[in-house]
């Protein structure tokens, strides 16, 4: 099934936060909670990121960046995270939402 | 002597009108009077510093590619989720990130770019340049520009006047005789050059940034995904599939589990350093880009913006030899 362009920046976009996260969480010694929330996030996206990759560097930054602004607002949350590790629980709450989200998308692709 | 002869040659209010014209009767019995020695050398410097920039970036995305291969090596011994050995082997066939010559047409064309018009004004300003030397960078250049793909024209905002631009004045230089037009050519290739190069590194310095959702930040990514993969399994947390046998409790799993974890924590550190001195010296490279422009119509144009572009380009053309070099070791 081919993935749309929008869903597959949202994907990429979903992941370098995650990622960035997931390594702000080991510098942190966070919980193992913690981890395992980051770490099942990152593997739902898994099965669709390769995929999404590839997308995402075969299209022009000016397509990537008018639908990588819409997801921005979104991931403010994880990057609140990322510079206050304090913060981590919104931003997983956040996280999830923007999973969800990307789930529909993936649903829609005929 | 030459360079005092185009200063005092330029009009100023303190000059008088007979003054100025006696220096531009002098200056035209000169055949190089124009081209004042900083402006040579900001040239040079110019054109060798995006050489080498434009050869890092080449660099940069093939070692890339190389490592990938480890990347997804590593996820397919550590992350793996199921114990059907064709499924394993189908997904270790999908690459992660696809950075192959074929895939990124696009940004090596506009490397390559980079690199002729870089190469072009080296010869043009080498003493022991011939016009033939020139004339061949020059047609190099041409078919360089002219071959930048259409959706890369487009991703870099690079219109096709530009690009006609700076086509028609190379074509046109290419065949004068270098050692009385130097000037003439300097002043027109680099204002012409100036907005398709200045975008061309704007563009790499966004593709290496690993801050964005670009090639650097795509393979950030998927190195600390593939470090966490090996962490989680070797401490059993979490692990899919009730992996527990596969954990670092034994000498044979930390036998494999230890050196692939070295290995990824070296590339990702190489890797990340050389992309950040890629963006640093890209970025650098479009500022000098502008400045080069400027300092060809005034040559009391400050010229630091080039030496530090020479001093970024340089460090990134390092750091992605060293970034090759992590790959045997």
């Amino acid at each position: 099934m081919p993935m749309t362009f929008k869903c597959a920046t949202f994907i990429v976009v979903t992941n370098l936060k995650l990622t960035a996260l997931l390594e702000k969480a080991n510098d942190e010694n966070a919980s193992d909670a913690i981890l395992t929330d980051i770490r099942g996030k990152l593997d739902t996206l898994e099965p669709q990121t390769a995929a999404a990759n590839n997308i995402v560097i075969a299209h022009s930054d000016a397509e990537f960046d008018s639908l990588a602004k819409k997801v921005k607002t979104q991931t403010n949350k994880i990057d609140a995270a990322i510079a206050d590790f304090t913060k981590i629980n919104d931003a997983l709450t956040a996280a999830g939402k923007l999973i969800t989200q990307i789930t529909q998308l993936l649903a829609l692709v005929p | 002597m030459l360079s005092i002869c185009c200063v005092s040659a330029r009009p100023s209010g303190r000059a008088t009108l007979s003054l100025k014209l006696i220096a531009v009767v002098l200056c035209t019995s000169l055949a190089a009077c124009g081209v004042t020695r900083d402006q040579l050398d900001a040239v040079g410097a110019f054109g060798k510093s995006a050489s080498t920039l434009a050869n890092s970036v080449k660099d940069a995305y093939a070692q890339a590619d190389q490592n990938e291969v480890d990347l997804r090596l590593a996820q397919q011994i550590a992350s793996v989720s199921t114990s059907d050995p064709a499924v394993i082997l189908r997904a270790y066939g999908v690459r992660r990130f696809d950075l192959s010559a074929k895939k990124i047409k696009g940004r090596l064309a506009a490397a390559e770019a980079l690199s002729a018009y870089g190469v072009a004004l080296a010869t043009l300003l080498d003493s022991k340049t011939q016009d033939s030397d020139f004339s061949d960078a020059a047609t190099s250049l041409t078919a360089a520009i002219k071959g930048l793909p259409t959706p890369l024209l487009n991703d870099a905002g690079i219109t096709g006047d530009e690009v006609a631009g700076v086509g028609a004045v190379v074509v046109a230089f290419g065949k004068i005789a270098l050692d009385i037009r130097r000037r003439e050519v300097i002043e027109q290739v680099v204002p012409a050059a100036e907005p398709v190069v200045t975008k061309i590194c704007l563009l790499f310095g966004r593709d290496f940034d690993v801050n964005r959702s670009s090639v650097g930040g795509i393979v950030k990514s998927e190195m600390i995904k593939s470090i966490d993969d090996i962490k989680r399994v070797f401490t059993a947390k979490d692990v899919t599939n009730g992996r527990d046998a596969d954990s670092g409790a034994t000498m044979q799993n930390r036998a494999v589990l230890l050196p692939l974890y070295e290995k990824l924590w070296n590339i990702k550190t190489k890797s990340l350093a050389a992309f950040a001195d890629i963006n640093d010296a890209a970025q650098g490279c479009a500022k000098a880009s502008k400045n080069l422009a400027a300092v060809v119509k005034d040559p009391k144009v400050t010229l630091d913006d080039i030496i530090d572009f020479a001093k970024k380009a340089q460090a990134a053309f390092d750091a992605v030899k060293s970034l090759s070099g992590s790959k045997a070791g």
